[in-house]
């Protein structure tokens, strides 16, 4: 599963439709249309390099700080001590060999009005769209007790990265006997069943390496994703993982990193490591270009993914409000695509096709040991919802060869993917 | 076409899978002759 062959999600993102001609071009004739991309993640550099391959007259630039991309998906077998970080990395350098100007600055402002980028250093890109795929932010305000400084003493780990290592130098340097103590937020946030897959693969290292620790969850939630087969797999796997939803009086409320404890409604749990996944918002240039709304998060057009607050900007990822869209890599991947496309025809006057699109989400709950849950996705009265009757979850009673076979998908996925995007 | 017929088989429950199945549910017979369409153009 290498390079550049094309897929069934590139086919689905080229989409099914009919195309329409715009009354009014947007550009002159002759004119190259700009077309800048803010974040070099799933999403971002995805829209980045379907942009070029769609249009190869487009003028695209991706703005992304850092020169090496670290990917979220899998990490979580990093820190369970099954895969190591360099098998995260990836580098821009084919993104810019498609013809992309790769500009590794952060994005300090945008200008909406003027259709302007300000970079770090304070270079301005002029654009005729623009897409932000900026990720999600924690919201260092919403636990009490947890900010930035908090988390390198209870890493969240939910970017990948220096955030991801130290959580795993943590529980490496744990003695048996332990307790780790996580705290899972209310919805919405990034790839919700990572977080169980988390609490899994965290359990499978301590079963595995330190037998006599033991494993809490505190859940803002009482209901999750894949819950039967995540909770058939920790009674059968698992004896030392406690999950604890609201109801049981789990909701977190705060933390106290002097005492290193964590508290819920009902209790305060003393933690040897503790992993908090705060609540999260948009990326910061999402808010400052003025897409985020009162939630913190980005409404936006299906279709187009443009966004509903400020014409001419696209939002794309995880930053994104777009109904029924996942924030995964997989629909961001996807969604990217079809972005791409119409942004390609947008700037040319031309009217976007309608598509469809798939997301699957794989987890692990040990190396041998997976499932996932899929849906088919179109736009319904301005709004994108599943198509009913296809999607769903794995089956509760699949035989453990399904289960290895699943796994061994969820590796494929990843491989296909990243190589599609930076490969 | 081979697509086309893996796809209808997903679909209907002929063809044993592990996530296809799911998501050949989502689509119709002219998605999945452009699908099949598609994929057949592809060097």
């Amino acid at each position: 599963m290498t390079g550049l062959r094309p897929s069934r999600r590139q086919f689905l993102a080229a989409a099914v439709g009919a195309c329409a001609m715009f009354p009014r071009p947007l550009i002159a004739q002759g004119a190259q249309p700009r077309v800048v991309v803010i974040g070099g993640g799933f999403a971002g550099a995805t829209a980045a390099r379907f942009l070029k391959r769609t249009d190869a007259r487009l003028d695209v630039t991706l703005v992304e700080p850092n020169p090496i991309f670290t990917a979220c998906p899998f990490s979580n077998e990093v820190i369970a001590g099954l895969r190591d970080m360099r098998a995260q990395l990836f580098r821009y350098d084919r993104i810019a060999g498609d013809g992309v100007a790769v500009v590794h600055q952060a994005a300090a402002a945008v200008d909406g009005q003027a259709h302007i980028v300000t970079l770090g250093n304070g270079a301005k890109l002029n654009y005729d769209r623009l897409v932000l795929a900026p990720g999600s932010d924690p919201r260092f305000d919403a636990l009490p007790g947890y900010d930035e400084a908090a988390s390198e003493r209870m890493p969240h780990a939910w970017k990948a990265g220096a955030q991801t290592m130290l959580l795993r130098r943590q529980l490496e340097a744990m003695e048996d006997g332990g307790t780790v103590v996580m705290s899972l937020p209310a919805l919405p946030y990034r790839c919700p069943p990572a977080s169980y897959e988390r609490a899994s693969l965290i359990a499978y290292y301590l079963k595995t390496k330190k037998p006599r620790s033991k494993l809490v969850v505190l859940d803002a939630k009482d209901t999750f994703s894949m819950q039967r087969l995540f909770e058939n797999a920790w009674k059968e796997l698992y004896p030392n993982l406690e999950w604890m939803p609201a109801s049981a009086g789990g909701n977190p409320n705060g933390v106290d990193v002097g005492a290193m404890t964590v508290s819920s409604d009902f209790d305060t749990y003393k933690a040897d490591v503790a992993n908090i996944i705060p609540p999260q918002k948009a990326g910061r240039i999402a808010e400052l270009a003025g897409t985020a709304d009162r939630t913190g998060w980005c409404p936006v057009e299906p279709v187009t993914f443009e966004s509903r607050l400020v014409p001419g900007i696209h939002v794309l990822g995880d930053a994104a409000i777009a109904g029924a869209v996942p924030k995964s890599a997989f629909a961001s991947n996807a969604a990217a695509k079809i972005c791409a496309a119409a942004v390609a025809k947008l700037v040319r006057g031309e009217m976007p096709a309608t598509p469809k699109f798939v997301n699957t989400c794989y987890s692990l709950v040990a190396p041998d040991y997976g499932f996932s849950i899929a849906g088919v996705y179109q736009p319904v009265s301005g709004q994108w919802l599943e198509v009913e009757g296809a999607g769903g979850i794995s089956p509760v009673d699949a035989s453990r060869a399904f289960r290895s076979q699943e796994a061994k998908f969820a590796n494929g996925w990843f491989n296909t993917i990243t190589s599609e995007i930076f490969g | 076409m081979a697509i086309a017929a893996a796809l209808h088989a997903f679909r209907d429950g002929r063809r044993s899978a592990t996530v296809m199945d799911r998501i050949a549910k989502g689509f119709s017979d002219d998605e999945i002759k452009a699908i099949a369409a598609w994929f057949g153009a592809q060097p």
